[in-house]
């Protein structure tokens, strides 16, 4: 019997997981990792959860690093939650737990089909707490932050400025009036995944007062979220509940 | 083939997409097998550990380690640079990825497993593009890390961090701060590249730009040379090498050069500091260095060459238009190499191609020139800056070069001259990178790519005489055990590891295709050993089974001549 609490906390400690039969006990198909007892090699047959690029990993090997010996035998099938601790011709990966494969098949989708969207709203909630200011808002102007030419760095964030008139207050905030997010307009590497926010555009902001930069900003994806209802729903949720 | 060329993506990441930009290599000096490589490539697993590239074969074939701390799931790390000191301990430098400008040096742990690094060294804000070297002297591994460092100053100031025995110290080691300007620079300080090069008698050599003014579109740049003749040691380090118009440490071999700042981009690549130093490992007064700017107009790399210990210098012994990444090293026949990538063609059609040139005169003859890899400029677009990096990288250890660059992976023969291996999924029929289920296409994008070349003599004419002729009365015996006796031949240094497998495969090699060998060419099995011998002193790190030019007068110095055995 599968129970959904320990798929659920196994999950919470794993990053790639699937059912899989041991192909070979003992042994190891990288060089980098020395056979032992506590290492096989394991066939994938079912992804389950897994980083984007091993989605389609299903009929590649594995060489599992144990937590035991035990149980390691040929061709015996289980349910393996595991971390990659090497990437080569095949992967290797660290266990963290195995149960015995699903004859419940449909408990373990149930409880892995949601883990990326929980981890998502995991970090959607760390972001949202700590914001000093969340709204829907709409920009109504961009302008450079600065007036000198930068700093002379690869790395110069060129920090511009967006105009954002609130819509909707979240957590602070007043309606119809305006407010100033920093943004860095950089597409260096330091930065270029930060939100440039674009005119007219209208979205959650969360904003954060972050290390030297002069003003709020939103350095986070998860800082600017789609303006839809339902996200403005969950987003409010999501502030309920860190207050709660 | 003396060169290989491997994309370094392994198999079963044949799905990913990121722009792996900017690469590093480290090759073991205590055991060449074991190299590391790096670029801007975050764990697939968005784990806390940043990834580096592994092989244990020489650069055959790569695995992906997360074992650098503090990465981020979208690049890794920040900047990143990696050496092996001569005691075969790993070490890196970089930007954590959690942390903006914050600087780590870390040291490995096990080669394989590879195991997490341990920060040795840490400032947490404002330093930019460390770029480390590594060497052991006297059992102490010292580690040089240059740096543009704005701690604690107003203006970032070309600085080196470095640890006298960044091996054994306790942690935190012994890391120290030195600033290597000396003069007044612009309003923002001078340029991200600081490079140092160490020679193993204790001379450190660091190149670094001066930018004397700055007004964000254009800079006027000094190329300075400071030098250390004892590790950067004493109360006055760096102090070796003064201008000659104004006293002040560093030799300014290059004066106000106006330097384009980011834009115009080449190839969709940012420009604007581009740096390299080599000193030549058999001789510490020889050192070259190469640097780009726009004096003539378009970005043009320049190489200048000084053989009296960075004093004097020469006027451009090679330059290269609408270039950048420069890559220096020197081998142990005194051999330059020269790496860089240049735009060629006009736009839509611009193509970056990556080419190695080897001079053993400073381009006064034809050099040996490998065409890398000829790719689209435009193609990936660019998701962020830098785009394939800001810099390659290449290294020489004994007769050999490693490097590393990047490159549009599209999988086409015709874009890599001197051939390639790819280890992710790809059909080179019809140009396309496929999935780990071998099935489903996957967009192009930005790789790392490693070479290596190895030079080999024409044996039969450059063996030692004493070891040919000793080879070749064995190759006309046929006793197993006294086949053994070929390691009374060989010089005693290379006769530690590996012999077994050397005799090992000569022993396949003599009864190939079930023939004795006496049927067959003699010489292409002396050709092998020949190869093998070539591996051992690699693997060494030491001796010689080949003729070094310095012993053969007749040839008056010059280089023997190479020819690729193909």
């Amino acid at each position: 019997m599968i129970r959904g609490s320990d798929v659920s906390e196994y999950l919470s400690r794993s990053t790639f997981v699937f059912t899989g039969t041991v192909s070979q006990a003992g042994a190891s198909s990288l060089s980098q990792i020395e056979a032992t007892e506590h290492t096989a090699i394991v066939r994938v047959d079912e992804v389950h959860f897994a980083p984007e690029v091993l989605r389609q990993y299903a009929g590649g090997l594995v060489t599992l690093i144990g937590q035991t010996a035990e149980g390691l035998a040929g061709e015996q099938q289980a349910l393996f939650f595991t971390n990659v601790s090497l990437y080569g011709e095949t992967l290797a990966v660290q266990e963290v737990a195995r149960m015995h494969a699903p004859k419940e098949p449909d408990i373990v989708h149930r409880e892995i089909a949601g883990e990326s969207e929980r981890r998502d709203e995991m970090r959607l909630r760390e972001r949202i707490s700590s914001a000093e200011l969340v709204v829907r808002g709409e920009v109504v102007g961009l302008a450079p932050a600065e007036t000198e030419l930068g700093r002379g760095s690869e790395h110069d964030p060129n920090w511009w400025r967006a105009t954002i008139r609130v819509l909707e207050p979240l957590k602070g905030g007043s309606p119809g009036k305006t407010i100033e997010l920093w943004y860095p307009n950089s597409r260096d590497v330091q930065w270029y995944r930060s939100p440039k926010p674009l005119p007219g555009q209208q979205a959650i902001w969360a904003l954060h007062r972050e290390g030297d930069v002069k003003g709020l900003t939103a350095l986070s994806e998860f800082d600017v979220r789609p303006a839809d209802e339902i996200e403005v729903q969950r987003v409010k949720r999501l502030l309920r509940e860190s207050l709660s | 083939m003396p060169l290989t060329v491997v994309n370094m993506t392994p198999q079963s990441l044949s799905g990913e997409q990121n722009q792996d930009s900017e690469p590093q290599i480290a090759v073991n000096p205590a055991n060449p097998r074991e190299i590391v490589g790096s670029a801007f490539t975050p764990d697939p697993a968005g784990g806390s550990l940043a990834p580096v590239y592994v092989s244990e074969d020489g650069g055959l074939t790569w695995a992906l380690a997360p074992i650098i701390p503090g990465g981020n799931s979208f690049t890794g790390t920040g900047d990143l640079t990696i050496r092996f000191a001569g005691s075969g301990t790993f070490y890196a430098a970089d930007l954590r990825g959690d942390g903006g400008l914050h600087l780590n040096v870390l040291r490995g742990g096990t080669f394989s497993p590879p195991s997490a690094m341990t920060v040795v060294y840490d400032r947490p804000s404002n330093v930019d593009q460390p770029y480390i070297q590594a060497a052991t002297s006297a059992g102490t591994d010292r580690v040089h890390v240059g740096a543009n460092d704005g701690n604690g100053i107003p203006k970032r100031q070309s600085s080196l961090e470095q640890s006298l025995d960044a091996r054994t110290a306790p942690l935190p080691d012994n890391f120290s701060t030195i600033v290597l300007e000396s003069r007044a620079t612009s309003g923002v300080g001078d340029a991200p590249s600081v490079r140092p090069a160490i020679h193993p008698n204790g001379t450190v050599y660091v190149a670094y730009l001066a930018w004397r003014a700055w007004n964000g579109i254009t800079s006027t740049t000094d190329v300075v040379i400071c030098r250390d003749d004892n590790w950067g040691t004493g109360a006055n380090p760096y102090n070796a090498l003064n201008d000659p118009l104004d006293g002040l440490r560093g030799n300014r071999i290059a004066a106000g050069l106006v330097i384009n700042w980011i834009s115009p981009t080449l190839g969709q690549e940012r420009i604007g500091s581009d740096l390299a130093i080599a000193v030549d490992p058999t001789n510490s007064d020889s050192v070259y260095v190469a640097w780009a700017d726009n004096a003539g107009g378009p970005y043009t790399l320049h190489v200048r060459h000084s053989t009296d210990r960075g004093v004097n210098w020469s006027g451009d012994v090679r330059t290269v238009t609408n270039a950048k990444n420069p890559g220096l090293a020197v081998n142990s026949d005194g051999r330059l190499g020269f790496l860089f990538q240049q735009v060629t063609g006009a736009a839509p059609n611009q193509r970056w191609v990556t080419s190695l040139e080897l001079t053993s005169n400073n381009w006064a003859g034809p050099a040996e020139t490998h065409v890398l890899a000829t790719v689209p400029a435009g193609t990936p677009g660019a998701t962020f800056w830098p785009y394939i990096g800001d810099y390659v990288c290449l290294l020489a250890l004994n007769t050999h070069f490693y490097g590393v660059f990047c490159a549009n992976n599209t999988p086409d023969n015709a874009n890599f001259p001197s051939g390639v291996r790819y280890q992710r999924n790809a059909d080179f029929a019809t140009h396309v990178l496929l999935n780990v289920n071998n099935i489903t296409q996957v967009p192009i994008s930005i790789d790392p790519f490693f070479f290596h070349y190895s030079p080999r003599y024409k044996w039969h004419k450059e063996l030692k005489p004493e070891i040919k002729e000793k080879l070749e009365i064995k190759e006309f015996k046929l006793e197993r055990k006294e086949k053994f006796e070929l390691k009374e031949n060989i010089k005693p240094e290379i006769d530690t590891k590996g012999l077994k497998e050397l005799i090992k495969d000569k022993d396949k090699d003599l009864v190939e295709g079930g023939k004795r060998f006496v049927e067959g060419d003699p010489f292409r099995h002396l050709g092998k050993i020949a190869e093998r011998l070539d591996q051992l002193e690699q693997d060494l790190g030491d001796g010689r089974a080949f003729i070094r030019p310095e012993e053969r007068p007749e040839l008056g110095g010059n280089i023997p001549k190479e020819e690729p055995t193909g």
